[in-house]
């Protein structure tokens, strides 16, 4: 439906949109009070001039319309619903605000109304909206996402990224950007040729519309075409509303970046005053009756204020609640006395054999059989390639590509539509082809998938699983196709990384990733993608944090995971000849992590010997052998050793990659050293 | 009822600031909005604007340096 087609606004609603701005206003103005009078101290983004963009779009969407929106947010959280009450506690960093404190203004989300996602990273709000509309898609709930973002995010990657993915898979979803003139402190003519960023849409093959953000009336009518396609399923819009910022970057920030006569004038048209204007020009509303919703309105908010500033803050416990869904799972909470490993062994009548790679065919398969919340995204992972190593083959064939979906090569939209599926209720498993691959998406695992219940307040969680080769020590694959950066990922809270080492490993434990309510990073090393094991069949699943004593012995315990697990075993088995009775612990998943198993298994043996695949240095193997010294530093009877790749990148020659990483032979160097050193 | 006023912070580093001059007499009627003071940050001055109405209780000296959430002053609403 044309804009020009729309019948006539009734004008209450008109009135209606006149209130949420009214709203937005004074929520804006009282937070900058509060900052003036030194009560709240915090970096604040004002939303003066943007109040009618998210009024004119208020009236299509109901709370169970999704919103995705960026830190200069007052306008887009008021409007979307969130009570005025837990706004202003949030901004207190109060226990009774939408994220129980811990987000802030940047980062509050409030799911009843709709709203699941405030950014403070540029851009990165588009992937995660693209996985809200995902899920709409595949539930058939008929909900929309609209992601609200500046012109200044239309330069990120992600932005290309998140509407390239939105429209080949015609998502239902809006995106909206809010051009206020300037990316921070930078006017869009100094970092844009282009005078219209609608104009973009083209290159995706979507609507691309701009509109007057400062008319509520005129988004009102752009924003219900764009809503309407997307609720028939006809995909993705660009809505640039045109606006102006009426004041800096920040709360108290300087203008001296602005054009002061394009300021003065926005100020004389602001949208609010020229809304008043005309509802009373037009006869819709007496100038008593404007009045009277504004002195409602500051009522209103001065009363959230009292709220927020008489409201008891975050108990000291809260620290550690929403890391993740249980905190007994935070490793240094974990108090548990030494406890022997209590990995379940593979069982040993299982005589059925199949590679890494097939078990981890067969989790997947079983997961999208019995859970139709599964849904799996990658690059190159539907049929005839089934993926690059064939892990994923025969899936989509059979599962169709509605729920096994190829994406482009696309990691942060990747990542981001796991993310944003999760948040609505699905159960994706994303695959990042390779683990250096992380480095162009890190922003959405590490800023987004970790962190996002945390700044909720436990209030949206994220249950996505991401699958990961890392291609060390098979050869030829060189410095950026071979790392292991589970240490990387170790140092963001609200990450579980678990990395499997055998064939049965990998069933189990993927099976219990896909189950598990946060976000897993699930490890597949290359180097052993293709060694066979026992796996029983049907569905089992491995606990996270159980680590497996794989070999017992009594002189050394190595701990190890992934492939290196495979080496430390050989390099046992060829000391076991000289009379040295070496342990071998597999961790299976470092987060959460078995610090009883550890420590028990070293305060038996009172020597350990970490290896990874990772480098060395600032590796995870630090962590472990802290923890072990802190623990039995009176037991051991030598310093803990550490074997990892050396510190270079990973080199290509054959001649040099062997001397990188952690062969059997300097595993049994180190082994003879540690041992020997404490005779 | 009053209103306390503390220096804001206004700048992601911001730690303190100097109240150059008070731009409004003490014991003045001030409206909400109305610039009462300047403060001098990194290089920068910027006029804090009131964040209540009523009447101007000055506490802070200008010319001083104050940290962040240090109290200047007060805005006194008559009963």
């Amino acid at each position: 439906m044309a804009a020009a087609l729309m019948p006539a606004l009734a004008p209450s609603l008109k009135i209606q949109i006149f209130t949420t701005m009214v709203r937005i206003h004074e929520a804006d103005k009282a937070i900058q009070r509060g900052l003036s009078a030194g009560e709240l101290q915090f970096q604040y983004y004002p939303a003066g001039g943007q109040e009618a963009i998210p009024a004119g779009i208020a009236p299509h969407l109901s709370r169970d319309d999704y919103a995705v929106i960026t830190y200069r947010c007052i306008h887009d959280i008021v409007a979307k619903g969130t009570p005025m009450n837990e706004i202003m506690a949030e901004m207190f960093g109060k226990a009774a605000g939408t994220s129980k404190g811990k987000g802030g203004p940047m980062h509050l989300s409030d799911p009843h109304s709709g709203l699941m996602v405030t950014t403070g990273i540029v851009g990165a709000g588009l992937p995660i909206a693209n996985g809200l509309a995902l899920a709409a898609q595949m539930q058939g709930s008929g909900r929309v996402t609209i992601v609200n973002f500046g012109d200044g995010a239309t330069s990120t990657g992600a932005f290309h990224e998140a509407l390239t993915l939105a429209s080949i898979w015609k998502l239902p979803v809006v995106f909206v950007c809010q051009n206020n003139q300037y990316a921070e402190y930078t006017a869009i003519a100094d970092y844009t040729n282009l005078s219209s960023f609608a104009v973009k849409a083209d290159a995706y093959a979507m609507p691309g519309v701009t509109v007057d953000g400062n008319d509520p009336l005129a988004v009102y009518a752009a924003a219900g075409v764009a809503i309407e396609r997307a609720r028939r399923g006809e995909g993705p819009t660009l809505l640039e509303a045109v606006c102006h910022r009426l004041q800096g970057h920040s709360f108290g920030s300087d203008e001296s970046h602005m054009n002061k006569s394009a300021l003065a004038d926005a100020k004389k048209t602001a949208p609010l005053p020229a809304f008043r204007r005309r509802l009373i020009a037009e006869g819709l509303a007496s100038e008593a009756e404007l009045a009277a919703i504004e002195v409602a309105a500051r009522a209103e908010v001065d009363a959230a204020i009292a709220f927020a500033r008489a409201a008891p803050l975050p108990e000291t416990s809260e620290l550690y609640t929403d890391v993740f869904e249980s905190p007994t799972q935070i490793p240094e909470l974990d108090q548990r006395p030494p406890t022997r490993a209590a990995g379940t062994p593979v069982a040993k009548y299982v005589e059925r054999q199949m590679t890494f790679g097939a078990a981890v065919n067969e989790a997947l398969d079983i997961a999208l059989a019995r859970d139709s919340r599964v849904v799996l995204m990658g690059e190159d992972i539907t049929d005839p390639a089934g993926g690059v190593v064939k892990t994923t083959y025969g899936l989509s064939t059979k599962y169709g590509t509605d729920r096994v979906r190829a994406t482009p090569i696309a990691e942060s939209a990747i990542v981001g539509a796991a993310i944003g599926a999760a948040l609505a209720g699905m159960r994706p498993v994303a695959e990042i082809m390779i683990n250096d691959f992380f480095e162009v998406c890190m922003d959405q695992v590490a800023n987004h998938a970790a962190k996002l219940r945390y700044m909720s307040g436990g209030r949206t969680s994220v249950p996505l699983t991401i699958r990961t080769l890392t291609a060390g020590f098979v050869g030829s694959f060189g410095a950026q196709h071979s790392q292991s950066l589970e240490g990387w990922l170790a140092q963001t809270p609200g990450l579980k990384i678990v990395y499997p080492s055998t064939p049965y490993e990998a069933k189990g434990l993927l099976l219990s990733c896909i189950d598990d309510p946060d976000p897993c990073i699930f490890f597949e090393p290359m180097r052993v993608n293709f060694t066979p094991g026992p796996v029983p069949e049907g569905f089992y699943s491995i606990p996270l944090g159980v680590a497996d004593i794989k070999r017992p012995g009594k002189d050394v315990t190595i701990v190890s995971y992934g492939w290196t697990l495979v080496e430390s075993l050989a390099a046992a088995r060829k000391l076991a000849k000289e009379g040295i009775d070496v342990e071998v612990l597999d961790l299976r998943s470092l987060v959460p992590l078995d610090v009883p198993g550890v420590l028990e298994s070293v305060s038996r043996t009172r020597r350990a010997l970490i290896v990874h695949s990772a480098i060395g240095f600032a590796g995870f193997g630090a962590e472990l052998a802290t923890l072990i010294h802190q623990h039995l530093h009176g037991l051991l009877k030598a310093p803990v050793g550490r074997v990892g790749s050396k510190y270079t990148p990973v080199p290509f020659s054959q001649a040099l990659e062997p001397l990188h990483f952690p062969t059997e032979e300097r595993i049994t160097t180190a082994l003879r050293q540690l041992v020997g050193a404490g005779a | 009822m009053s209103t306390t006023l503390r220096i804001p912070k206004v700048a992601v580093s911001m730690r303190e600031g100097i109240l150059t001059a008070w731009l409004v007499d003490d014991g003045a009627a001030v409206s909400e909005g109305q610039p009462i003071y300047s403060l001098e940050i990194e290089k920068s001055t910027l006029d804090v604007e009131a964040p209540a109405a009523g009447v101007l209780r000055q506490l802070g000296e200008a010319g001083t340096t104050y940290n962040v959430g240090d109290i200047i002053g007060e805005i006194q609403v008559p009963p």
